[in-house]
């Protein structure tokens, strides 16, 4: 059976009641859910939040949801939304968490991942000043506007294709490239410097 | 080759990507050579592009993940348990088939299951008001210090029963028109009348008749001040099941935003009420407002730990809930065991 219809099946069984089905759908797909989020919202509380409303607006839409039209995109749009959302009541009032290396349990993380990817130690020079580098980008990568983060990280942290952003956030392929390209350029103009 | 040449951005991707071609390019690149900036910020574009294939996903901690399966199976064993009730204010479709849809502070006109309900409870309240009200004769209300009221008439006479006709439901919705609504000192409640002011009620907010204006003003003003000022006197002076079923209804119904917080707020004690539990499982699903339908969710798994909590000793309390997002309630979600997204 295939990957995708065996999610065509979980999705009829899911659409049916079956908690069970439904459970293997979240499981399927909620860790790159959360990373999105919190790649956006940086407290966990929040994070939570949005997750639950997430999958809460999956499970109650999921009856209405056409298998013609893909799982992970909608539950991908759903997330997209509920960020935004977040951000319109909570982001005007007060600032978003913007510091993710200092906020969590989580810290160092650039370096493990970096040291995983160029098998190297996490102590050499080399993986050191790889994080750093990343860890500068992440700064600049959230300085900016929401639904330019929301698509610099869908492109690039996710490695989705344009097409796919541009279904998400129901625009233009050419409008995807050109907020892509805006949040690249924003965040070569604060790295200027870095980038020698 | 003009200085004044600046790409566009369409021309910057298209180059990006090898796509530029033909005279644009070759324009492209004339102004590259001539403009070492250009140059410069290309080779920054490039390497900065080169070093975001590298960037990982933010990474997810297992007891996080853990925490937040949790819990959604503790919400969703909920909904489970009202599964009859929930088809029936379920969002239309799949709301999120629309492109970024956008939501009003109004929560959505889908009375199918609600109003039945509502004309319910009205009769309820209005029976179980009326009782002794003060344009019943021989009511023990009667005393109470109205001093002016329409034509003996009261709110209850605009309980749409269906029985009135056009020009009568006009002309009483007219009389009823609330102007003003002012507590002066010990709860003396005034209320001014009819679209010209011409009627004045006054009295204490103990008293029943004022009360009904009250609820009057809960569920039919225009506004949302007035709302919130009727509802606290209301909860204030009673606590029966009158008035929860009119915090319900703001709860559920009220357009105003803070009138719901409050009506919510009102409600946190009484979570165990089998109708509470179901307004909060509809405003959870169906409530515009994120920070709401959040509350929502924290009220019912809350509540359902509380239930299941044999022991009576950790009984959950209403006010760390109203922390809010970042409250105890949050943080305090069941571990691992009976959790159906445990890992």
């Amino acid at each position: 059976m295939t990957l995708q219809m065996d999610e065509q099946q979980l999705i009829r069984q899911a659409q049916t009641g079956d908690h069970s089905s439904f459970e293997k759908l979240v499981r399927r797909y909620d860790e790159r859910v959360m990373s999105l989020i919190r790649s956006f919202v940086k407290n966990r509380s929040d994070a939570q939040d949005i997750y639950q409303e997430v999958f809460l607006r999956v499970f109650t839409g999921l009856p209405g949801f056409r298998l013609e039209s893909s799982f992970f995109t909608w539950l991908y749009r759903i997330t997209v939304n509920r960020c935004l959302s977040f951000f319109d009541q909570r982001g005007r009032r007060e600032k978003l968490h913007l510091d993710p290396l200092e906020d969590n349990d989580e810290g160092n993380w650039l370096e493990r991942v970096v040291a995983q990817q160029s098998l190297q130690p996490v102590e050499s020079g080399e993986v050191r000043r790889k994080s750093a580098q990343l860890e500068k980008i992440w700064q600049a990568v959230e300085t900016l506007k929401p639904k330019q983060r929301l698509i610099f990280c869908l492109r690039y942290q996710h490695g989705l294709r344009v097409k796919e952003i541009a279904e998400i956030f129901d625009m233009p392929d050419g409008t995807v490239k050109i907020l892509a390209f805006r949040a690249v350029r924003a965040i070569r103009d604060q790295l200027e410097d870095d980038l020698a | 080759m003009s200085t004044d040449f600046r790409p566009a951005e369409q021309e910057w991707i298209a180059y990006l990507e090898g796509r530029l071609g033909g005279e644009r390019l070759e324009r492209f690149e004339a102004w590259l050579t001539a403009d070492p900036g250009a140059r410069r910020e290309l080779e920054q574009l490039q390497l900065l592009m080169a070093d975001l294939e590298d960037l990982p996903p933010y990474p997810v901690s297992a007891e996080l993940l853990d925490d937040s399966r949790s819990r959604l199976a503790s919400t969703l064993r909920t909904l489970k348990q009202h599964g009859q009730t929930l088809s029936a204010f379920r969002p239309a479709a799949t709301g999120e088939q629309a492109p970024l849809r956008r939501r009003t502070d109004r929560p959505s006109p889908r009375p199918a299951f609600w109003v039945p309900v509502a004309v319910a409870a009205s009769l309820v309240l209005g029976i179980w008001m009326g009782r002794s009200s003060f344009w019943f004769p021989g009511g023990a209300a009667r005393e109470a210090a109205l001093r002016y009221g329409p034509a003996g008439l009261s709110p209850a006479g605009l309980v749409d029963d269906g029985g009135l006709s056009g020009w009568e439901s006009t002309n009483r919705k007219r009389q009823f028109a609330v102007q003003d609504l002012d507590v002066h000192a010990d709860r003396e409640v005034s209320i001014l009348l009819d679209e010209t002011s011409r009627y004045e009620i006054s009295g204490s907010a103990q008293d029943r008749g004022i009360q009904e204006y009250l609820s009057y003003i809960v569920r039919n003003d225009a506004n949302p001040e007035r709302r919130l000022t009727a509802i606290r006197l209301l909860q204030q002076n009673e606590p029966g099941a009158g008035v929860q079923e009119l915090l319900v209804y703001a709860l559920t119904h009220d357009p105003d935003a803070g009138v719901r917080r409050s009506a919510a707020s009102a409600l946190l004690s009484r979570v165990d009420e089998p109708r509470v539990r179901q307004s909060f499982l509809k405003v959870m699903v169906d409530d515009p407002l994120p920070e709401l339908r959040n509350l929502a969710a924290k009220v019912l798994s809350a509540g359902e730990r509380a239930v299941e909590d044999h022991e009576g000793q950790t009984r959950w309390k209403a006010a760390e809930v109203e922390d809010g997002p970042g409250g105890a309630a949050g943080n305090d979600a069941p571990h691992g065991g009976g959790s159906e997204f445990g890992r």
